[in-house]
């Protein structure tokens, strides 16, 4: 009886999180230059199975590592795309970012069997809101990709930088909050 | 509140750092595109309030429920902060079952109060704590979770669902107070016992008019006086054979509140002893207090092993007054609670034996080991009932799914039948 209560929502939740991961998978095979598009499918392939392996099991870290298969089959797309720039990427970030919130939100809703009203909108909205901003600076970053601003590899070091800063607030924040 | 980190944060943060240096060596930004939701969704998560302080205050309603019943867990939780993803789980106890879901997700504001309501069912008499949850509380982001358990001691008594029972076991012996069992006796009452002459000091009023006209010399109507009796419910509490929920102590505890309310409710003085691993005993006594002083003691009612003999002598003396009915509800299995039943007998007392049947077991009967060992056992258990019998106690066996009536009827009409009369 308490699974019924949860199993729709769920259910809802997982196959919205197939279906944008599926369009990721799509996305990165189709963009991936002729000689690295089999490559491209076989890890975007694996993506798509560990995340649905993950939906079907229940155990929510292989999501991570589902979502790390999809990423590393779209730098196939990108890295063989011969220096044309894909100005789609900030789509699939968007859809890579829902395929992840809504396999999690299917496990949270596995735990909490009942939902108060309102929740559902505010975690949309909240989903919307990432999406969309996320969207806006994708293509403000593409643009500003497109700009050489001829610093060669002092630019190279910066982005190397800036990733491993990313790494060192991400940890270090979640130090502060345990 | 304790923080935990949710598999979310590493994997956003992974991405985000594996994304980045990988759009650094492919030289393309647009993967620092694919990665930038993780990205803001690290910020926004880390940068949320975070809910350290969190309170949960419970009420249960009713405060007491009979088996089958539904109650409400009424969670009130206040947090110091916005929470987008709130989380209560009910920690239900053995003995309720939730009617609805036992875990909500919810959000609440800063100061405000959230509540969340749980229904539950009572499936079984006892004594429960019910109010306690687990509390998850957590930005939108939902990156890191603060969890914390709360919960009171404040119990909810489970009182057994009892069977209405219309009938009461006519006792042996009474008592000379007045109460609702007619005497052998006879005296003033309301049930007519003969006429007799009259003798000095007879009331008018129980002149039998009509036996007077027609022998010419005044006439008495003799009745029986109502008594009322002591009854002592006796419950051994050594071994509980059957299913949770249906074995013989829940049936014994059930038929033990229903035989208790049917003779209180008949002006007589009722009392308890429930006799195991941990003997109970509740004095004799009459009215709703008594009955809730039953009531309470039965819901205690458990199996504790011990390899002590017990016996009559650690009962306190007032717990079986003399001349007292004992009904003993009993599977007849421990050969203690036999045992003491047989010194009850020998000491007088007016016992009935309603035997709670122990459920056949689904035995493989290619195992002829255990089939021949539960033949041995039914064997035993037939010589002890005999015992009884033998001895003037009759022992009525309440098969599982009979109504408890019909096993009182059939008691009663045993006890009407000649049998060998104690001391």
């Amino acid at each position: 009886m308490n699974v019924a209560w949860a199993a729709q929502p769920a259910v809802v939740a997982a196959v919205a999180s197939m279906v944008a991961a599926v369009g990721v998978a799509v996305a990165a095979v189709v963009g991936a230059d002729e000689g690295l598009r089999p490559v491209a499918g076989v890890v975007a392939g694996a993506g798509v199975a560990l995340l649905l392996g993950a939906l079907l099991t229940g155990h929510s870290w292989l999501t991570g590592w589902a979502l790390a298969g999809l990423v590393a089959a779209y730098a196939c797309a990108v890295g063989g795309a011969g220096g044309a720039l894909q100005l789609r990427a900030p789509l699939v970030g968007a859809a890579l970012f829902l395929a992840g919130e809504a396999a999690f939100w299917s496990f949270d809703l596995r735990r909490a069997q009942g939902t108060a009203p309102g929740v559902v909108a505010v975690r949309i909205g909240y989903l919307a809101g990432v999406a969309a901003l996320s969207v806006a600076g994708g293509v403000a970053l593409l643009w500003i990709g497109t700009v050489d601003p001829g610093w060669g590899l002092t630019a190279e070091a910066a982005g190397v930088v800036a990733a491993a800063g990313v790494a060192v607030v991400a940890v270090s924040g979640a130090r502060q909050s345990g | 509140m304790t923080p935990h980190a949710t598999p979310r944060l590493l994997a956003y943060a992974a991405l985000t750092a594996g994304g980045m240096l990988v759009a650094v060596v492919l030289a393309a930004p647009e993967l620092v595109a694919v990665v930038v939701p993780f990205a803001v969704a690290l910020v926004l998560g880390l940068a949320a309030p975070r809910p350290r302080e969190v309170t949960a205050s419970f009420r249960t309603t009713p405060p007491r429920a009979v088996e089958g019943d539904e109650v409400e867990v009424e969670v009130v939780v206040r947090t110091a902060v916005d929470v987008a993803r709130l989380e209560v789980a009910l920690i239900v106890p053995e003995g309720l079952e939730p009617v609805g879901p036992s875990s909500v997700a919810a959000a609440a504001v800063a100061g405000e109060p959230e509540t969340i309501t749980f229904p539950l069912r009572a499936v079984r008499w006892g004594v429960f704590r019910p109010e306690r949850a687990t509390v998850q509380a957590g930005a939108a982001a939902g990156l890191v979770t603060w969890k914390g358990e709360f919960g009171t001691r404040r119990p909810l008594e489970v009182h057994p669902g009892t069977e209405r029972l219309r009938r009461l076991l006519r006792p042996a012996r009474m008592q000379p107070f007045t109460g609702t069992h007619v005497s052998r006796a006879r005296g003033e009452g309301i049930e007519f016992a003969d006429v007799r002459p009259f003798v000095a000091g007879d009331r008018v009023r129980s002149v039998n008019w009509r036996a007077t006209a027609r022998r010419g010399e005044l006439w008495i109507n003799d009745r029986h006086p109502e008594r009322n009796t002591d009854v002592v419910v006796f419950v051994d509490t050594f071994a509980d054979v059957g299913p949770p929920g249906a074995g013989t102590l829940d049936r014994a505890v059930r038929a033990a509140a229903a035989v208790a309310a049917r003779h209180l409710a008949a002006a007589d003085r009722v009392g308890l002893v429930g006799f195991g691993g941990v003997v109970r005993s509740v004095p004799a006594g009459m009215g709703v207090a008594q009955l809730r002083a039953i009531a309470a003691a039965l819901l205690s009612s458990s199996v504790v092993f011990t390899w002590a003999d017990k016996s009559l002598d650690i009962l306190p003396p007032r717990s079986l007054p003399p001349r007292a009915l004992v009904v003993a509800l009993t599977p007849l299995v421990d050969p203690r609670s036999v045992a003491t039943l047989a010194d009850l007998r020998a000491r007088g007392f007016d016992i009935a034996i309603l035997e709670c049947g122990v459920p056949e077991a689904a035995a493989d009967p290619a195992d002829t080991t255990a089939t021949l060992a539960r033949r041995i056992w039914n064997l035993e258990r037939a010589s002890v009932r005999d015992g009884f019998r033998r001895s003037g106690v009759p022992v009525v066996t309440w098969a599982e799914g009979q109504p408890l009536e019909a096993a009182l009827e059939e008691m009663d009409r045993l006890r009407r039948a000649p049998r060998p009369v104690g001391r």
